[in-house]
């Protein structure tokens, strides 16, 4: 009778255990169909968020993003006309087009000193360095001894010129990400001669960055006569503008070139110029959008200021070596043409 | 309709996650604000010459472009970069699981590229970081998996103008890969070569030379992914070197394996003709004891009376125990523990 009774008993623990390893297995079963489920469904339908939902800025940085890495452009692509590519970047662009007669002349005097001050920037999403140099007539254009073979990196060009701080200037030509920096985009005026880039159509407006003989920061689209007209002594080509006579460029939006590092140069209605750079593509600093770096311009007094190149070209240089940290792994990039402070 | 119902939920789960991630990103992650503090830097200057000791047993020696910083790596795997002026010896790499089993310092910059055998203790995985002395910076390239156990870089070339990183990956030891990082941080399998392969990078162009030894030598341009052979009229060749100018250096061969003639070719956009300037040797030289400088001037090297000489003109420069390499301007050789860095003075 007993041995019946214990047998039962071991059938029933049998059973009890079978059925609490079936309810595992079907829970571990139940983890990992939910787990597939959710990746399968969020693979599918976050890119769907992204271009057809409502946040406005992840889709302007995402389709910003892809858009001006050319590899990508075929991710928006997929989800957007070109009509809506458009529409999403014209939306956030800096206006390029300023009106050249609306630059109001800066009557600041000539106040030659060697004030330079240094400042970090520090955000949630990204570090930078901000120089502002007193006397803007220090400032002057310098350029690559190899060009147009040839960039040099921006330390370089500072240390043989004897400067003592630069950032990076003009862009070039990059097909492939192999360019050498030796080919500007625009031109390149040093000491008040053209050192490359010269057209015949001298009412061609093009991206300017350039200073007066009296050191004032123009900035927008100017035509070779613009710059004759005032009397400008070193100028590079680059944009957008982000402010122009104490206004922003971007009304609205990022400004639609995505998260990036990025370089820019401001002046200040006392004469007085700000060299920013914002390190990005890392995890310390993602980087900035222009709609940022025209923010940081604006509270620090810019009344006329410009991006630079930026991305893997950002550097700031300053008192004998690079003071941010330039994207990629192997320091900084050869570039055509630097803006540099002389002693 | 129990499934139904459940399906509902993962899915409302899945939308609330994500509208939450989406809505964190595009309100706060996206939105920021800057302050500013003031900081201060600091001047350095650059010494010309210089010497320092590295620890028992070291094979290799290597100095940055300025001499102002050394590089070698310890019986243990460690990589240690030396402060030549101050004597400093720091330990930078190498101080964990993994082994450092290459290192380079680039041509125009004290930064040191440099890889090890296992990362973080997983064999097949090879990563190239970088480490700027200046700065004291490290930064690293994208992780390349999958490789065989044994894999680990073996050379590297590179351009300082188009920031193109061509590594040799030895994945057996009769095979190797050769990758290609750009300035993007992206990577590209771009060719299988021998293990004992050779590779040198143009500076200015993107273009590299390679060559299995004992085989032809060939030109992969990296703008159209094509391949085109060499055009010289000799059998057997091998790559010397490429200079700081793109000028392609390449030894004419005899039975011995030693180098009689050299050839010599700037590489620009386009191919490669037979117009070389050519050099005959008078004596003949073990290709490995060819010293290309940077701005082109050859040398062989005389180790018996601890010389180089300069295969145009005769003219020598000494160096005190062991040649380990030349720089611009200075000659860099190792005496017992002792690295000497000596002005470069032909006489």
């Amino acid at each position: 009778m007993s041995n019946v009774m214990y047998n039962n008993q071991l059938e029933l623990n049998n059973k009890l255990n079978q059925r609490k390893k079936s309810k595992k297995k079907s829970l571990l079963k139940s983890f990992l169909g939910f787990f597939i489920f959710e990746f399968l469904f969020m693979a599918l339908t976050t890119p769907l968020l992204v271009f057809y939902g409502p946040f406005e800025n992840v889709k302007k940085t995402i389709v910003g993003m892809t858009w001006n890495s050319f590899t990508l452009q075929k991710v928006p692509k997929m989800f957007l006309s070109d009509g809506a590519i458009a529409r999403i970047l014209g939306d956030g662009y800096a206006i390029s087009d300023v009106d050249t007669e609306a630059i109001q002349l800066l009557k600041f005097g000539v106040k030659h000193t060697n004030k330079i001050e240094l400042y970090d920037i520090e955000s949630s999403n990204f570090n930078g360095k901000m120089l502002i140099i007193q006397d803007p007539t220090r400032i002057k254009v310098g350029y690559s001894s190899q060009m147009p073979r040839a960039g040099e990196t921006t330390s370089s060009i500072a240390k043989r010129n004897g400067a003592i701080a630069a950032i990076n200037g003009g862009g070039f030509i990059d097909t492939k990400w192999a360019g050498t920096g030796g080919a500007p985009l625009g031109y390149i005026i040093s000491g008040g001669k053209f050192i490359s880039g010269q057209i015949k159509d001298k009412n061609k407006k093009r991206d300017t960055i350039a200073f007066t003989e009296d050191g004032m920061l123009i900035v927008g689209k100017h035509s070779e006569n613009d710059l004759k007209k005032y009397n400008v002594k070193e100028a590079i080509s680059f944009g957008p503008p982000l402010v122009v006579n104490g206004k922003p460029t971007i009304k609205s939006g990022d400004g639609g070139w995505g998260i990036s590092p990025r370089t820019a140069i401001g002046q200040r209605e006392d004469g007085s110029v700000i060299f920013l750079v914002i390190d990005g593509r890392s995890l310390k600093s993602f980087g900035a959008t222009l709609k940022e770096v025209q923010d940081i311009m604006i509270k620090y007094g810019a009344v006329n200021a410009a991006n630079l190149d930026g991305g893997s070209s950002t550097t700031m240089y300053y008192d004998g070596k690079v003071i941010n940290r330039p994207s990629d792994a192997l320091g900084e990039r050869s570039v055509p043409s630097v803006l540099m402070v002389m002693p | 309709m129990k499934t139904l119902v459940k399906w509902y939920k993962w899915i409302l789960l899945a939308v609330i996650f994500q509208f939450c991630v989406l809505f964190y990103i595009d309100k706060i992650f996206l939105n920021s604000s800057a302050t500013v503090n003031v900081t201060t830097s600091e001047t350095k200057t650059d010494p010309i010459t210089g010497e320092f000791t590295v620890s028992e047993g070291v094979k290799e020696v290597k100095i940055s472009y300025n001499a102002r910083f050394g590089a070698y790596v310890d019986k243990n795997g460690v990589l240690h970069i030396i402060d030549i002026k101050n004597n400093k010896d720091m330990k930078i790499a190498g101080l964990e699981k993994d082994k450092i089993t290459f290192f380079k310092w680039l041509p125009d910059r004290d930064l040191i590229l440099y890889s090890s055998d296992t990362k973080n203790g997983k064999k097949g995985v090879i990563q190239l970081l970088t480490y700027e002395a200046d700065s004291e910076t490290y930064r690293d390239y994208p992780e390349i998996s999958g490789l065989p156990a044994k894999s680990e870089v073996s050379d590297i070339d590179l351009s300082p103008y188009t920031n193109f990183v061509y590594a040799k990956i030895k994945t057996s030891d009769t095979k190797s890969r050769i990758v290609r990082f750009n300035v993007m941080g992206q990577y590209a399998h771009v060719m299988n070569l021998g293990a004992d392969a050779i590779i040198n990078e143009a500076n200015y162009v993107n273009k590299f030379v390679y060559q299995n030894p004992g085989e032809a030598i060939y030109v992969y341009d990296g703008m159209n992914n094509s391949k085109t052979k060499v055009p010289i009229d000799q059998k057997n060749v091998r790559i010397l070197d490429i200079d700081h100018n793109d000028t392609l250096y390449i030894g004419v061969l005899d039975e011995e394996g030693k180098v009689t003639q050299i050839y010599e070719q700037k590489m620009v956009d386009t191919k490669l003709t037979d117009n070389w300037t050519k050099t005959t040797l008078k004596e003949k030289v073990p290709p490995e004891d060819i010293v290309i400088s940077v701005n082109g001037n050859m040398y062989y090297l005389n180790r018996d009376e601890n010389k180089i000489v300069n295969i145009k003109n005769d003219l020598k420069a000494s160096f005190r125990g062991e040649f380990l390499e030349l720089l611009d301007g200075a000659l860099v050789s190792i005496d017992g523990n002792k690295v000497n860095i000596t002005s470069l003075k032909e006489y």
